[in-house]
């Protein structure tokens, strides 16, 4: 018997109700299944975080790594580890972008309200890390009256805050953008102390035995690490999955010994560590070549950046520059106003503000696109004002040509306008270029590795910050250098003189 | 005019050029050219352009250098001493300064100094140079402005002046450190026609006071008027040298001719030829 | 995800504010002083000096001109102890950003000093002015008129990069903002809180320079040329 489709209005419904219950059906497949089916378990971090998750020679190593090996042999699936800047992670995991956090993050009752942690996978008590030898600071309350440091913004410094409030006479407690930049001052004697958790803590002083070490006990209430899920019903099956797997690695000794060779020495997860003599895990032997290397590989990312934002920054400028020139006031001062903002506000402030705000309004890309469009935005208004001197050195003439013979204003923009700014200015767009490569240098500030990102990490890992950073600064001139040169060469202009910055 | 001494012999000249020669490069732009100028005396040099004029005028305030030969300035060797091999060699600035102490210039440009009124223009060098006095300095300075016909215009800037004045500042510039020669660059090439006039009117005053002059210039009705001495120079030699009665007259050198046809054919057009 | 803006986070920040804001300009001011300081030494020695000397400064200025301002702080903060140079963080930033600025400066006064027309010299010299009065009173006083457009461009310059600071910890208004802002979880009040102070420092600059420079030009004019 024939079965007779249902009207069309109908239909369009019922249709709607299939892929809306589809849709539906496969979010309550739950996540292990999904994971099982895909073949690949997706972990989001940042790879800053030593000795948990960091880069070394290009490489993602830490205990994160070897411990996501050994889950993914007992799971049977591949890992692969999405890297970004630390304020998009929670987002990320909360958009569905990955199916966990490695971190690992310090359980906390807040963080229980939101989301899923997994077992305890570290002892994650803040201590303090002194310089060897250093005989003033024997015991954690030694530090009082002095400086010390700590991340800003960490949960560890808050615990430092909170910990030398308590203290007599008063202690000043720097905050500095990342934790390396702490240990360096520290190394350099302007702090006595850094408080980190105990397992980064240990990691550093084993690096290096004889500029760190660690005092004992941790002055922080005890705390653990364990990474972290989603809280909702289709997430249990993989984070019980998890548990499971790290109940096995304890009761096998595998988590032992991945906390001896990261942490220098067993932690106990639900109680004190054990004091053992640290080895250091890892060789840190490397050329001055790779070094440099790393930095020219790092340099590509400046130059793409750079490019891009020259490239984006230009079309959004004849647009700024033509809403400028226009006869509508409004457009005018729009067009001024944008000028007068992304030129008036430093370039550092703009990148922390895009950073901060595109996660704000739900968008999470990538820290290197986030910068991206920092750049470009900012460069659009210097190139804006270029342009506007090409646009006026062009004779007015022209335009009352152009109008007579009835061509469009985009033609007249396009066609005419623009090719004969382009050529006025185009020794000008030489020096912006150079300018720009200089200024691609904050983006290592929100975490792109770029070449003073890269100096910084190679500072961190060889702690020859001056050989680093000299390098670095080596290849900036060599870019800079070789766009100047390009300029001469290519468009046989030399330097404007007018323009000194 | 020329002077004489007391007995009616000539003096001895304030400057002698003895067979200068300087090159750029393989371009003699000076080829074995020498003169005396005596006190008193004008000189006006001229030629076509590129032929030396300048570079000449220049060396005698060691402006420029000079490869060969020698340029004395009241008998004394300038810009260059012999050291004790008997070689040429560059003297110091102060030594420089110092043989060209009686040498006044004047330029084309008036190369007047923006930031300064005309009267500061003229004092500055009375001031910092002579180290005079600020009154004694102000009065000089004054005076020389008033000699040019500007006193009215002491306090102005040069972005005020007209050209003509301008260069008249310029002289009485120079005039105020009393020099004993007065160097003249093309000074009227700059100006527009109607302004030549005062500048030229000025330069007669000086002649007639006896001021020794020596101009390079193409004013030939200035160089027919004023000149004791017409000198011509063709690709950095001195191809003809004379008074001016001999030199736009008599001499009948064709490149001499050439010049001066092509100067008349261009200033007198309405002469029929 | 909505927007908040709490403006109560500011209020509470005032104190931190105005110190921050106090450090900037101190920093900002500190680091103009020391950079036209350089800068003009440069230029002077530059124009009096011989080849060796005139080779060196120029190699100064192109280090100094060629790579970024954050990597020349490292090098200063994080760079000076291995030379036996630990600098707290608020000198170190003083000290590069004169040595950056100086660089800029140098070049802005030896493109004014260029620009002065060769024949005035020439008067000058005919005149027998000594080299350096005729550097004093006659290049000098028309070169810092003429720069003055370049100058201000430079110390506007000067001001953004302060910002830079606070990532070695100098509790500049960057600083200070960034981490009431993480802190409180308020980036959107304190980073367009920031964005204001700035915007406001630098028209500062930009109107004072501008009105400096029409008062100045009155006496430049186009005569002697």
């Amino acid at each position: 018997m024939r079965v007779v489709p249902p009207c069309r209005p109908c239909r369009i419904l019922l249709l709607a109700a299939v892929l809306i219950g589809a849709t539906l059906d496969a979010r309550a497949e739950d996540q292990l299944t999904a994971v099982r089916r895909a073949g690949e378990l997706v972990v989001g971090t940042e790879m800053q975080f030593a000795p948990f998750d960091f880069i070394e020679n290009g490489a993602e190593q830490g205990f994160n790594k070897d411990f996501f090996i050994e889950l993914g042999k007992d799971l049977d699936l591949k890992i692969r580890t999405i890297d970004l800047p630390w304020p998009s992670v929670l987002p990320g995991l909360e958009a569905g972008k990955f199916d966990i956090v490695s971190g690992p993050l310090m359980i906390t009752e807040a963080r229980k309200a939101h989301y899923r942690f997994t077992l305890p996978i570290a002892n994650g008590t803040v201590a303090l890390l002194k310089r060897y030898g250093d005989t003033r600071i024997n015991s954690n309350s030694d530090i009082a009256g002095r400086v010390v440091g700590g991340a800003k913004g960490s949960a560890q410094s808050e615990q430092l805050k909170q910990y030398v409030a308590r203290l007599t006479g008063t202690t000043t407690v720097r905050e500095y953008i990342d934790n390396n930049q702490a240990y360096a001052d520290l190394a350099a004697g302007r702090i006595v102390a850094v408080a980190n958790s105990l397992p980064n803590i240990a990691y550093v002083a084993s690096q290096r035995p004889h500029t760190f070490a660690v005092v004992r006990p941790p002055f922080g209430t005890p705390v653990y690490y364990a990474y972290l899920g989603r809280n909702d019903a289709a997430s249990k099956t993989l984070i019980d999955a998890i548990d499971a797997d790290i109940r096995a690695m304890a009761a096998d000794g595998r988590l032992a010994a991945l906390q001896k060779k990261w942490f220098a020495a067993a932690m106990d997860s639900h109680g004190d560590p054990d004091t053992a003599v640290p080895p250091a895990p890892g060789g840190s032997s490397r050329a001055t070549l790779a070094l440099l290397v790393l930095l020219i590989e790092a340099a590509r990312t400046t130059v793409f950046i750079s490019l891009i934002g020259l490239a984006a920054g230009f079309v959004i400028a004849v647009a700024i520059c033509s809403a400028r020139l226009s006869a509508n006031r409004w457009c005018a001062r729009l067009g001024g106003l944008y000028v007068s903002f992304f030129r008036g506000v430093p370039l550092l402030v703009q990148l922390l503000l895009v950073y901060y705000f595109l996660p704000f309004l739900g968008i999470n890309v990538p820290p290197f696109l986030a910068a991206a469009i920092a750049v470009s935005l900012c460069e659009a208004a210097y190139l804006a004002e270029i342009l506007r001197g090409g646009f006026l050195g062009i004779a007015h003439g022209q335009l009352e040509a152009a109008q007579l013979l009835n061509l469009s204003k985009l033609a007249t923009l396009m066609r005419i306008q623009v090719p004969q700014a382009l050529i006025l200015t185009l020794p000008s767009l030489i020096s912006e270029a150079v300018m720009l490569v200089k200024a691609s240098s904050l983006i290592s500030v929100v975490g792109v590795a770029d070449i003073t990102r890269t100096a910084q990490n190679i500072a961190a890992s060889t702690y020859r910050p001056l050989t680093a950073y000299a390098a670095a600064g080596l290849v900036y001139l060599i870019i800079n250098g070789s766009l100047s040169f390009l300029g001469h060469a290519v468009f046989g202009v030399p330097e404007p003189a007018r323009k000194v910055v | 005019m020329l002077k004489r001494a007391a007995d009616g012999a000539p003096l001895p000249p304030l400057i002698e050029v003895r067979h200068v020669t300087k090159s750029f490069g393989e371009v003699r732009v000076l080829d074995d050219v020498s003169f005396a100028v005596r006190p008193s005396e004008v000189t006006c040099i001229i030629g076509p352009s590129g032929s030396g004029k300048s570079t000449l005028l220049r060396s005698m305030a060691f402006l420029e250098t000079y490869d060969s030969g020698e340029i004395l300035i009241e008998g004394e060797l300038l810009g260059y001493r012999m050291n004790r091999h008997g070689q040429r060699v560059r003297a110091a600035q102060s030594e420089v300064n110092r043989v060209r102490r009686h040498v006044g210039m004047v330029f084309q440009q008036f190369n007047l100094w923006p930031h300064m009124t005309a009267l500061q223009n003229v004092a500055e060098a009375l001031l910092r140079v002579l180290r005079l006095p600020a009154a004694q300095a102000h009065d000089r300075a004054l005076g020389m402005l008033d000699r040019v016909g500007l006193a009215a215009r002491a306090d102005s800037y040069p972005a005020r002046l007209s050209g003509g004045q301008q260069q008249r500042v310029a002289i009485a510039r120079a005039l105020a450190m009393e020099p004993h020669i007065m160097l003249f660059d093309e000074p009227t090439s700059a100006l527009d026609p109607e302004l030549v006039g005062e500048v030229l009117q000025v330069m007669k005053g000086l002649a007639g006071d006896g001021m020794t002059m020596v101009i390079v210039t193409h004013e030939m009705g200035f160089a027919a008027q004023a000149a004791d001495t017409v000198m011509f120079l063709d690709h950095g030699k001195v191809a003809a040298q004379g008074t001016p009665e001999h030199l736009f007259h008599q001499d009948t050198q064709p490149r001499l001719r050439q010049f001066l046809q092509n100067y008349l054919d261009r200033n007198a057009f309405w002469v029929r030829a | 995800m909505n927007i908040r803006f709490d403006a109560s986070i500011l209020v509470d920040a005032m104190p931190a504010l105005e110190r921050g804001a106090a450090i900037t300009l101190g920093v900002w001011l500190a680091g103009v002083a020391l950079g036209v300081g350089l800068g003009l030494a440069i230029a002077l020695i530059r124009l009096l000096c011989g080849r060796w000397v005139r080779t060196l400064l120029r190699a100064y200025v192109e280090l100094f001109r060629g790579t970024p301002f954050l990597v020349q702080l490292f090098i200063l903060y994080y760079g000076g102890p291995s030379f036996g140079l630990a600098l707290p963080p608020l000198v170190a930033g003083i000290v590069s950003l004169g040595l950056y600025g100086g660089a800029y400066f140098a070049e802005a006064f030896r493109s004014g000093f260029e620009s002065i027309p060769q024949g005035q010299i020439e008067a000058a010299q005919a005149l027998r002015l000594s080299r350096l009065q005729i550097i004093m009173r006659i290049e000098f006083p028309q070169m810092m008129v003429i720069v003055l457009p370049a100058l201000t461009n430079l110390v506007i310059v000067l001001c953004k990069e302060t910002a830079v600071l606070s990532v070695v910890t100098v509790p500049e208004l960057t600083f200070v903002l960034t981490g009431i802002g993480t802190e409180k979880f308020a980036f959107v009040e304190t980073l367009l809180t920031l964005c204001v102070c700035y915007w406001l420092l630098v028209e500062a600059a930009s109107r004072t320079g501008l009105a400096i420079e029409q008062r100045m030009s009155r006496f430049l004019g186009k005569g002697g040329c």
